[in-house]
């Protein structure tokens, strides 16, 4: 029996798509909403920049087979997962530095610019936030953030009443709270 | 339209993205597809590596542990866990295992994987898998008897499981260990679904599924992916084959050693 080998795989190569102008568009369309949303799930511009253009380019890679279906959705569920997978990174590396004793760590959590709506976003558990965000600073109606999140309804509710809640504490504000479905 | 909250939060985004811009993508080349050879390996080997944790959890427990003692956590006599893995491999991939798929409503599809001999890894090629334990990553191969004593788990000094899945095709899997009864398992979307059914070869970007131990029965309790054109139901539950090898209630034996994870 012969030994193993490695897997072998088979590189394909494209040229552009075909409907590059599409994308195009697309593109110019949706960036700055991209931005924002990854800007609302991780707080710091410099990786919200680093989220959206690794969503966005991998949007690109396959846009002959994601045009045709909700390339949008596409995009935020792709970049929702690479947040999370950062933040299980970080943990896992702060994890690492816990059990060195954190020798030669250094600390530097992003400083938002805006120091009482970006701090009392941050301030939040993560579900509440990316509910938050999804909701209100993308305006997606709660069942296609639940959709997104991959939760009930029900709960979606529950985070965006506490989340509101707690936000209106620390910006001593009055929230409204018309979560259309 | 966005309401008030939703317009601070717009004012605060903007105010700190002034100056930020994304580039247009160039086309970039699409990336490697999997033969189908590499897609029943891979996926044969997310099952047997998703067994191999429970069954080598299972093992050393019920050499180590009072079964009559009552569970506490974080209780587990010292193994190393790259020998715990070679040994696991080495006794699960002695046993047949069936793999049952079903996808949205779809008819139930059935892979049966046999033991090494009669397994034809010499087609299939040898793989290898990240496999996770707690924050701890090894790098473990599978294929023809020998090939894991010859290639003996390692430890991977730089794990970042989403880089590799991403990037290196060479690493299609990872498992990692979530709570008492729980493993995340991580595979090319592709993979997955390749399962049991010809399915169009997603993206080879992450897939995750979260397998849970009930029944003696492994059961996919959780998929997602960050592909949008996925079934919403894809179910997989893998047991033995041969029911004289039914797993004993592996809830009793897997909370005994195993720590939680919130």
């Amino acid at each position: 029996m012969p030994g193993p080998t490695e897997v072998k795989l088979t590189e394909v190569r494209l040229s552009f798509p075909p409907d590059r102008a599409g994308f195009e568009a697309f593109f110019a369309a949706q960036q700055q909403d991209l931005l924002r949303y990854c800007w609302g799930l991780t707080l710091d511009r410099e990786a919200a920049r680093d989220i959206a253009q690794e969503a966005m380019t991998r949007l690109c890679a396959d846009w002959e087979r994601l045009a045709a279906g909700n390339p949008t959705g596409w995009l935020r569920t792709v970049a929702l997962n690479l947040v999370r997978n950062r933040w299980r990174s970080g943990r896992r590396g702060t994890v690492a530095l816990r059990r060195l004793g954190d020798r030669g760590a250094v600390h530097h959590d992003p400083e938002p610019v805006d120091g009482t709506v970006a701090a009392a976003l941050a301030s939040l558990p993560a579900r509440q936030r990316e509910a938050v965000v999804l909701h209100h600073l993308v305006d997606l109606p709660v069942a296609e953030v639940a959709r997104l999140l991959k939760l009930s309804v029900p709960t979606v509710k529950t985070h965006l009443q506490r989340g509101r809640a707690a936000l209106a504490g620390i910006l001593q504000l009055e929230i409204e709270g018309d979560d259309h479905a | 339209m966005p309401d008030r909250l939703g317009d601070l939060l717009a004012r605060a985004a903007d105010d700190d993205l002034e100056g930020v811009s994304l580039e247009l993508p160039e086309a970039a080349p699409r990336r490697r597809r999997w033969t189908a050879p590499a897609l029943a390996a891979a996926a044969v080997l997310a099952l047997v590596v998703g067994s191999v944790l429970v069954l080598g959890e299972r093992s050393d427990r019920v050499d180590s542990v009072d079964p009559a003692a009552p569970p506490t956590e974080s209780s587990a006599v010292p193994v190393d866990p790259a020998d715990m893995l070679a040994s696991a491999l080495e006794r699960t991939m002695s046993e047949p295992w069936t793999a049952t798929v079903q996808i949205g409503a779809n008819p139930l599809d059935s892979l049966q994987f046999q033991p090494p001999d009669r397994y034809r890894f010499d087609e299939l090629d040898a793989v290898t898998a990240t496999v996770w334990i707690q924050d701890r990553a090894f790098s473990v191969a599978a294929g023809p008897p020998g090939a894991i004593a010859a290639n003996p788990p390692t430890e991977l000094e730089d794990p970042n499981p989403f880089d590799q899945l991403l990037g290196a095709l060479g690493n299609p899997v990872a498992v990692r260990v979530e709570g008492d009864r729980s493993l995340r398992v991580e595979v090319s979307s592709g993979a997955c679904l390749g399962a049991g059914r010809q399915v169009e070869p997603a993206d080879p970007a992450t897939c995750s599924v979260l397998v849970e131990v009930s029944g003696g029965r492994l059961s996919v309790v959780e998929i997602s992916n960050d592909q949008l054109d996925l079934p919403e139901s894809v179910r997989l539950e893998i047991g033995p084959a041969d029911p004289s090898v039914v797993i004993e209630d592996p809830q009793d034996v897997l909370g005994a050693t195993t720590t939680s994870t919130p």
